[in-house]
């Protein structure tokens, strides 16, 4: 490159930089009321903690009535937009006045059920796939999982008698109380308590109450022989997001069949006070052909609730003290041995 | 406006069966309670259990021959209650109550309670939307 070439590459450079600058300024200051559009991006600045990390800290609701995942081709769409979603919800809950449909245990009232919020303009929770849906298993995961009973708890419940429940070994670590999902914020997992100290964000659940610690102070992950029912926390700021990765998942968790090789990449942005942006990058090459992305905020669970409401809304989940539903569970498949009804299926007892 | 309500009421049917069953099933509905026993139950409330994993509601009933029997009814999370609108007060003790649901599989007297009727015949736990309730969408 001849010297003139280069003063001239140079001073573009310059320029275009200062342009950029310039231009940034100016849009600071509308920016600011729009602050919570960009994912990721934004001019509002989180206020500090004492010890100067940006604060997340509150309580907040991530539950959305927006699926993970794409309807697939032929299923109907997905609600995109609050005012039908409330009539739709009007519409559905009339039906459940009709009389109990025999034979069809799974008729629980829509009332149960957490609704959410419908995530405007969009139709999944997912946002890096060309079609909207969890990649495709590798033949690896599918042999494996095959081999692998599934806990009767994971998902599929209320369609048959749901037997042979040897012990509690046979049913979910949820129904156990012993341990939420892998990535807890979707579905009902989803009120994250967040608590900071020096060198520390801690994150809560509502369900099961289990708190991820996240130390920030770069110390490497526990080796590969260790695992954790919510897997090993490590993380770190990039400006203003935190990001977190977990690694050391145990096999005893299914994260739709993702077991001790999964990796979660989260990032965690206050893009402005009621707001957090919040991502996760789902990875596990022994499961899924490629990693996948979702992208959901969190909502200020106390703005919602209204002044009380955050502390109102979350009830201490006690859960084994509460359990009931796991006797139940076990007195009925003991009298479906009884009646002869028991399925003969693996037993997950290990 | 017909059509497509009804293709969102059909959507959000599907989403609540599809997404919510999964999630929802923290335990397995058909592991404890059986679909080809449905019940009604009419009775006053002695006593409330207002925790999580579930609420559960207990009702005696009072049988022809005049003795009592005592029921428990789950009900859903305190949280999601809260959410409707229902929290303990409106159940106080004696509250007379009429449930509709699946009773347990194993005999017992305990059913999953699905509707719920007052006395003065507001449905709770059931019907429009529109409770009131801090979190309800809006019409």
């Amino acid at each position: 490159m001849t010297m003139k070439y280069r003063f001239l590459v140079l001073t573009g450079a310059f320029i275009l930089v200062a342009a950029l600058a310039l231009v940034s300024l100016v849009a600071q200051a509308p920016a600011e009321k729009n602050a919570a559009k960009t994912n990721g991006a934004t001019s509002w600045t989180p206020p500090r903690t004492p010890w100067g990390d940006p604060d997340l800290q509150g309580i907040w609701n991530a539950t959305w009535r927006t699926p993970t995942q794409r309807p697939r081709r032929g299923e109907p769409a997905v609600v995109t937009d609050e005012e039908d979603a409330a009539e739709a919800i009007d519409e559905l809950v009339k039906g459940y006045d009709a009389p109990l449909k025999q034979g069809d245990v799974g008729t629980y009232n829509a009332f149960w059920r957490e609704w959410g919020t419908v995530l405007k303009g969009r139709t999944e929770l997912i946002v890096d796939s060309p079609d909207g849906r969890i990649p495709p298993m590798t033949k690896e995961a599918q042999a494996r999982e095959a081999r692998y009973p599934r806990q009767r708890g994971e998902g599929g419940g209320g369609g048959d008698r749901d037997s042979n429940t040897r012990g509690p070994e046979d049913r979910s670590l949820r129904e156990r109380c012993l341990s939420w999902d892998a990535q807890p914020y979707t579905g009902h997992g989803g009120f994250p308590r967040i608590v900071q100290a020096p060198g520390y964000v801690v994150i809560t659940i509502l369900r099961i109450h289990e708190a991820r610690i996240i130390p920030l102070d770069g110390r490497p992950h526990l080796p590969k022989s260790v695992q954790q029912l919510n897997g090993d926390q490590r993380g770190h700021w990039e400006g203003d997001t935190l990001v977190v990765e977990t690694t050391n998942f145990t096999d005893k968790k299914s994260y739709d069949g993702a077991r001790e090789n999964l990796t979660l990449l989260e990032r965690f942005t206050r893009v402005d006070p009621n707001t957090i942006n919040y991502e996760v990058t789902i990875t596990d090459p022994t499961t899924w052909v490629r990693p996948w992305k979702m992208a959901f905020p969190f909502r200020n669970a106390a703005r919602e609730f209204g002044p009380d409401g955050a502390e109102a809304g979350i009830t201490e989940y006690a859960c084994h003290e509460g359990n009931h539903a796991l006797t139940g569970a076990l007195s009925g498949a003991r009298a479906d041995d009884k009646a002869g009804l028991t399925k003969k299926s693996a037993s997950n007892a290990r | 406006m017909r059509a497509k309500l009804a293709a969102v009421v059909v959507a959000i049917g599907l989403i609540l069966v599809s997404v919510a069953v999964p999630a929802w099933a923290h335990h397995s509905f058909a592991a404890e309670f059986d679909a080809n026993k449905p019940v009604n139950i009419k009775g006053t409330v002695t006593r409330l259990e207002w925790v999580n994993p579930h609420v559960w509601i207990h009702v005696n009933v009072k049988k022809p021959d005049g003795s009592l029997e005592n029921w428990a009814i789950e009900a859903g999370t305190p949280n999601t209650l809260y959410r409707r609108g229902i929290t303990k007060v409106l159940l106080p003790i004696g509250t007379e109550i009429a449930i509709v649901g699946f009773s347990a599989k194993d005999g017992s007297r305990r059913a999953n309670g699905r509707d719920m009727k007052l006395a003065d015949g507001r449905s709770l736990f059931l019907g429009s939307s529109g409770t009131g309730a801090p979190y309800d969408p809006k019409k």
